[in-house]
């Protein structure tokens, strides 16, 4: 470190320029739309350049004009860099207090400053990046990647808890309820129950004592979109909860999350303890006559708990099986009482429409999914990453716009959503808008927002069999057609992907796969089946090619792969011979060498290592 | 009696002032991504660069703090980099090395590395 001393690097370079606050260096950028002009903007300027001069503050302060940024029913506007400050409804005298009070004195001025913004979409000017956020809008993950997690401030500064604030100011707990069934909100955990149709049943439910639960058990493989939210922003799910125990009268909650995410956890516990200390957690929130805590239940990571009736259970210190439906949990759920459950991502919609209003959230998205979903998306995708969409983006948006197209040039076979209870999507349904009845009428299904991206080189029978084998060792074992089901198929799949299967293997499979999905209890061995289900559908010719034809088309199954050589190009250099750790390719020096199949092992260094192109895999 | 509204909106005010003070007002502040995707790409290791010069008297007036992820999964660590007068700068992929650097050319060298921000 000797070599860059940081402290002289800095007296060396600023020259004297010192970095307290009342100097700091800005922007002030003024709208010069046509409608913020006719309000005045020309004379603001002017007052803004007249009075950065007076305070000598002409060269500390850049005055710019920009083009018309869209806000002309709050004109005249002005934002300030690097702040980040943006005023609207301004008069030309508010240039003096502008200059005098927030480039002076260092206080904002309040009262100016521009709440009206959707609070979504905040991000997209920070990052530059606009293929990759310029489809997209986020509003549960408006401040992550923004905001400290760790500082209640940066959350209540944003309007942070501000939804809480109104219900409990001006509206009854069925106008809360009325105001999330008019926006369309439906259940983000997949299923896509409607949020206030369930609210209102937990509402209606005789009981004196009621809960409301956050299901944040991601268990989904290559699933992050709650850790993500969590880990960027705990105080919106909070706010989210207040706002639902208010509505349907409950004084406590619980976060259900698993003890594998300790940063989330340690967030929560953070954002939780600082609620606490302003008031917007405990007795008498905010002043009002409503109290409400919220608590966190520790998971141990079995996927099933995150069925609804099984977490319930393992809140209730029980071991985490379900039970049947009805009762539903919004009658009968935890110790008994009426419990609202809902995913991280529905809890962290309702601040938005709560802020926003059910109207605007309403005119995102299609006809029956309204606002928006968020996804993870992995594989093959040239930007891997976690993204917010409106309801009716297509998969091509998602895959090409956003995601920058498949990565290493090669062509998408393949879209999974839902992870190990959705299915595969064919690159030719590339089109089908991202809604839960769309995708639920090619076979997949909305799921919790995993979002897989497959090219040529995926074997889907490989993948469905990957799927299995997670819900195979997830079940709980209640069920015999989920315990010995899921099990059975996995021998099949285990058959045709080694090459001993028989032909009636597929319809075994088929029929084993309805009778799993029609005869179990919960939700985790109803769509276990769905990712065999869904690529015997699509990809049948794939199955047939390994059962019939021993060959799987990917090359992915190893046991099916054969190398050989092909007789015409190779000109017996040897270098395969070399490279080959168990000495199975043969031939003279200058003639066509030979693979001793029963003895080749499929590593593929042959193949590797041929500068002819001769060693053929298939 | 203030309304729930109205004692929501004087501690917004307040938080607004105290960010202001502590945050806002400053003329640099460097912001490092932190979530378990980002711990997991090396995040830790530029913040611990960062918390040392700072209690070894460096980057004085520099605000540093922490955010969740924004979801760039391929781009992390990224570290956010706002100075004044200027619009912010996201460097991706980065490292204590690649840190350093950004602190001498940048923060107190004013140019930006443009080969290390987020692109197209």
């Amino acid at each position: 470190m000797a070599a860059l001393s940081l402290k002289n690097g800095h007296s060396e370079s600023s020259g004297g320029e010192t970095l307290a606050p009342h100097t700091t260096q800005r922007v002030l950028a003024v709208c010069m739309g046509p409608n913020c002009v006719k309000k005045g903007a020309r004379a603001l300027f002017d007052n803004l350049r007249r009075e950065l001069s007076r305070a000598h503050l002409g060269d500390d302060v850049h005055l710019v004009e920009t083009g018309c940024r869209g806000l002309c029913q709050r004109g005249p506007v002005i934002h300030v860099y690097p702040d980040n400050i943006t005023y609207c409804r301004l008069s030309p005298n508010d240039a003096t207090r502008i200059v005098q009070g927030h480039l002076v004195s260092g206080r904002p001025l309040v009262d100016k400053v521009s709440h009206a913004d959707r609070i979504a979409n905040r991000c997209c000017w920070l990052f530059g990046d606009a293929r990759f956020f310029g489809k997209q809008l986020r509003l549960t993950l408006r401040n992550c990647g923004v905001l400290d997690p760790e500082n209640i401030d940066e959350y209540l500064a944003v309007r942070g808890y501000e939804g809480v604030a109104r219900a409990l100011t001006d509206m009854t707990p069925q106008q809360v309820i009325d105001e999330v069934k008019k926006s369309g909100l439906r259940g983000r955990g997949g299923a896509g129950y409607p949020t206030g149709l369930k609210w209102q049943m937990t509402r209606d439910a005789p009981g004196d004592v009621k809960y409301v639960i956050c299901n944040a058990d991601e268990g989904d493989p290559g699933a992050f979109m709650d850790r993500s939210a969590i880990e960027g922003d705990p105080h919106t799910i909070l706010a989210g909860m207040i706002t639902g125990g208010y509505a349907i009268g409950a004084h406590q909650g619980y976060i259900y999350i698993r003890a594998e995410y300790p940063l989330a956890v340690r967030r929560l516990e953070i954002a939780i303890a600082q609620a606490r200390e302003r008031g917007l957690l405990g007795k008498k929130i905010l002043g009002s006559d409503f109290d409400f805590d919220i608590e966190i239940r520790l998971g141990a990571g079995a996927f099933v708990c995150g069925e609804e009736t099984a977490l319930i259970h393992s809140i209730e210190g029980e071991r985490g099986t379900p039970r049947p439906r009805p009762p539903y949990p919004s009658v009968e759920g935890l110790w008994g009482c009426p419990t609202c459950i809902n995913n991280v991502e529905t809890w962290a919609n309702i601040p938005v429409i709560m802020i926003d209003g059910a109207e605007w959230f309403a005119s995102i998205g299609t006809e029956k999914s309204k606002g928006t979903k968020v996804f993870a998306v992995a594989g093959k995708v040239r930007n891997t990453g976690l993204i917010e969409v409106p309801m009716g983006t297509t998969l091509r948006e998602i895959v090409y716009d956003v995601g920058g197209g498949i990565a290493g040039g090669k062509s998408l076979k393949a879209i999974q959503t839902g992870g190990p209870s959705g299915g595969v999507i064919p690159a030719n349904y590339i089109d089908t808008p991202v809604d839960y009845e769309s995708l639920k009428s090619i076979g997949s299904i909305m799921g919790s927002g995993g979002l897989i991206v497959m090219d040529e080189d995926t074997c889907m029978v490989d993948v469905a069999k990957y799927f299995l084998e997670f819900t195979m060792t997830e079940s709980c074992g209640k069920c015999t057609p989920c315990r010995e089901g899921t099990k059975r198929m996995y021998e099949i799949m285990e058959r045709i992907t080694d090459g001993r299967a028989r032909e009636q293997d597929i319809d075994l499979l088929q029929e084993l796969g309805e009778t799993v999905r029609s005869a179990s209890l919960c939700g985790l061995g109803q769509t276990a089946p769905n990712p065999v289900l869904s690529t015997l559908r699509h990809f049948h010719d794939e199955y047939i090619a390994h059962v019939r034809d021993k060959r799987c088309p990917a090359g992915v199954c190893s046991k099916l792969i054969m190398y050989s050589i092909i007789l015409d190009k190779c000109v017996g250099c040897g270098a395969c011979a070399r490279k080959c750790p168990v000495s199975c390719i043969s031939g003279e020096p200058r003639k066509p060498h030979k693979i001793d199949q029963s003895r080749c092992v499929k590593c593929g260094e042959c193949l590797l290592n041929c500068k002819f192109d001769a060693v053929l895999k298939g | 009696m203030p309304t729930p509204f109205e004692k929501l909106v004087s501690m917004r005010n307040e938080a607004i002032v105290r960010l202001w003070e502590t945050k806002y007002g400053r003329a640099t502040r460097i912001t490092v991504g932190a979530a378990t995707c980002e711990h997991a790409a090396g995040s830790r290791a530029i913040w611990e660069l960062l918390e040392n010069i700072k209690s070894g008297g460096g980057l004085e007036g520099v605000y540093i703090n922490h955010v969740g992820c924004v979801g760039r999964c391929d781009m992390e660590p990224m570290v956010e980099v706002v100075r004044a007068r200027e619009i912010p700068v996201k460097y991706v992929k980065m490292n204590p090395d690649k840190m350093r650097r950004v602190i001498k050319d940048h923060i107190y060298g004013g140019s930006v590395i443009e080969e290390w921000t987020l692109r197209e």
